[in-house]
């Protein structure tokens, strides 16, 4: 566990560093080469000076939820809430490399028994342009380990587990170094642990689960170069 | 074909939303016990002595012990000589939990009834009335008459296609209504029983007052009225919230704990309890003690216990106006069960943590003046006659100890164990 986390944590710093690198290199392609006054850095320029990053050092924010929460059937909503940021780099217009730390809020009901897990996870991805058009299509994909939370006192006690998300999206270009993006994801997480339940006639319910927590969620996200 | 595909992807997303995997579930699995009713009724009241295996509710008089056995019954013992306490009958009530003593009479809880035992003679106890039906009419499946659930912890594993706890709360009505009205077993491991006398336990369903027995389920508080003629309910049922644990009395009060709240009801018609103020506080277990303008309320909670949560605390509330009950101090505690108060100290059973000791002669801002690590003690009560003795229970017997230097220490004088 400590092992994941060190390479991770390296990771995210040699992605830093090479960001602060990449702020002073010059992006040579004949084709989507452009210079800019305020970014030295590659882009693909489109009309009236929207354009996409293609090379470099980013980092984003994202917020995602449960398209289950919308269900018709209301007996059936089940919550996710995750709230994400992350590291990248750019290795070019179509493929790059994220590290990230999130937070992860699911609930879940098997057998009966509503089990609401959290996580704090970290995470490394990829992602690939499919299309590099004004309006950019991508997939991507990413694996993370989820920490549980401590115990809590009388009642819970979540495992950590693995967890892949894996989804397509919609880059929107801009005139700035922000840009927004939407995606649908699928998200996995195994979640373990051990939840007590007192019913209203005061009978104790023990459980132990060993789950794999699926949910189809939609993204919001923000990256900034 | 588009149509074959479109379905195909919308089936492929409705598919990766559930969730996938196994639960493994511990619980109590009741299993119905069926009887003659009439024949358990008939049931001679006296029967030899036997050993205590599972011990309840425990009283203390003057030169008697009585000490329940968990829905069997209660032993009577002899202790007139203190240092030789002597089993001398077993008083034959068939379902009980918990009673309440008031002179020389046992009001006590059996299946569907209440009975009133004189035990004056300890050798020879008497059934002097008995008040049937009182927490629910007669169940019968079919021909059989339910008289109880026995209880077995069972362990299993379900997979994400068993809909186990609905199944539960839809095929099982009778076990669920059985549940709700039936007394149920105390938090504690064992507790003094409620009595008449000045020493009382704090952790009891039963009470008695202004000639009326108070007992409370999970959710009801059931009423019996205490005629010249015997023991006869009477009809209005109060619904008092889920949770209830346990009841005291003071004054024209019924004070009544839940997991959730303190309730205190105006008896000042016994037969209709009227709500006056509800004190809620932190979801625990919570035995209560009135006194003259204050309780005290116990908050206990454990991991994985029927007593779920992170509040472990002692709440003094101001009650000179019990419609306007108002929190004076919230003092930190181990985890308290029963109390009791002895001159201007207030006694906390911690069970195995020990016994704490407030000085309590500023009755709002108790002071923690000893904790007594060493002794187990779960409940805790005076000694009726002696006014320096003290008893605990613990797990495995009753405990009585002489309070030495105004409680700076206390002293084993003696122990029955079980």
């Amino acid at each position: 566990m400590l092992r994941i986390t060190q390479v991770l944590l390296a990771f995210m710093v040699l992605l830093y560093a090479k960001g602060i690198y990449a702020q002073s290199y010059t992006f040579d392609d004949s084709t989507y080469d452009y210079d800019s006054s305020t970014y030295s850095f590659g882009v693909i320029d489109y009309d009236n000076y929207k354009y996409h990053d293609i090379y470099g050092y980013h980092y984003g924010f994202a917020m995602a939820i449960g398209l289950d929460d919308f269900s018709p059937d209301t007996t059936k909503h089940l919550a996710a809430v995750h709230l994400d940021t992350y590291l990248g780099w750019r290795f070019n217009k179509k493929f790059s490399l994220t590290s990230g730390l999130g937070f992860e809020f699911n609930e879940s009901r098997i057998s009966g028994f509503r089990f609401d897990t959290q996580f704090l996870t970290l995470h490394l991805g990829g992602r690939y342009n499919v299309f590099n058009t004004k309006y950019m299509p991508y997939i991507y994909g990413r694996l993370g380990y989820g920490f549980g939370p401590p115990q809590e006192e009388g009642l819970v006690d979540h495992e950590n587990g693995v967890n892949y998300q894996a989804g397509v999206g919609l880059t929107f270009p801009s005139h700035k170094s922000r840009k927004y993006f939407i995606a649908l994801s699928w998200h996995h997480q195994q979640a373990r642990g051990a939840e007590s339940f007192i019913d209203s006639l005061g009978n104790e319910i023990n459980t132990k689960y060993d789950i794999l927590i699926n949910r189809l969620v939609i993204k919001f996200g923000m990256e900034i170069n | 074909m588009k149509n074959l595909l479109l379905g195909f992807i919308v089936m492929s997303i409705i598919s990766c939303t559930k969730d996938y995997g196994k639960v493994e579930v511990t619980y109590q699995e009741a299993t119905a016990i069926y009887g003659d009713i009439e024949a358990i009724r008939s049931q001679p009241l006296n029967e030899t002595i036997r050993e205590i295996t599972n011990p309840g509710k425990i009283y203390l008089g003057n030169d008697v012990i009585l000490i329940g056995e968990e829905q069997e019954g209660i032993h009577v013992i002899d202790n007139s000589d203190p240092i030789n306490p002597t089993s001398v009958n077993f008083i034959n009530i068939p379902g009980n939990k918990e009673f309440f003593v008031k002179d020389n009479k046992i009001y006590a809880e059996t299946y569907y009834d209440v009975v009133k035992i004189d035990f004056s003679d300890i050798h020879n106890a008497v059934l002097d009335s008995r008040a049937e039906y009182v927490f629910q009419d007669l169940w019968k499946n079919g021909e059989q008459t339910l008289i109880g659930f026995s209880y077995k912890e069972v362990t299993t594993t379900l997979d994400q296609k068993d809909d186990f706890y609905q199944q539960v709360l839809a095929e099982n009505e009778i076990y669920l209504d059985y549940a709700k009205n039936i007394i149920p077993k105390s938090a504690l491991p064992s507790s003094f029983a409620g009595s008449g006398s000045n020493v009382s336990g704090t952790a009891n369903r039963v009470t008695y007052t202004k000639e009326h027995v108070y007992i409370i389920g999970n959710n009801s508080m059931y009423i019996v009225a205490d005629h010249s003629q015997g023991l006869k309910k009477v009809d209005s049922k109060t619904n008092i919230g889920d949770g209830v644990e346990t009841i005291f009395p003071f004054e024209d009060n019924l004070y009544i704990g839940s997991r959730s709240a303190v309730n205190i009801f105006n008896i000042s018609d016994p037969k209709q309890p009227i709500e006056a103020y509800e004190f809620e506080h932190a979801t625990a277990c919570d035995p209560v003690l009135p006194a003259d303008g204050v309780a005290y309320v116990t908050l206990r909670t454990a991991d994985f216990s029927a007593c779920p949560g992170n509040t472990n605390s002692l709440l003094v509330l101001d009650t000179r106006d019990i419609y306007d009950v108002e929190q004076k101090k919230e003092i930190a505690m181990s985890s308290p069960f029963g109390m009791t108060i002895i001159g201007d100290d207030l006694y906390i059973g911690e069970g195995d943590n020990g016994l704490k000791i407030f000085d309590i002669s500023n009755k709002y801002e108790p002071e923690l003046k000893k904790s007594l690590d060493n002794i187990i003690a779960y409940d805790v009560i005076p000694h009726p006659t002696i006014s320096n003795l003290i008893l605990t229970t613990g797990l495995d017997g009753v405990s009585q100890y002489m309070i030495n230097d105004n409680g700076e220490s206390l002293t084993l004088q003696s122990s029955i164990s079980y």
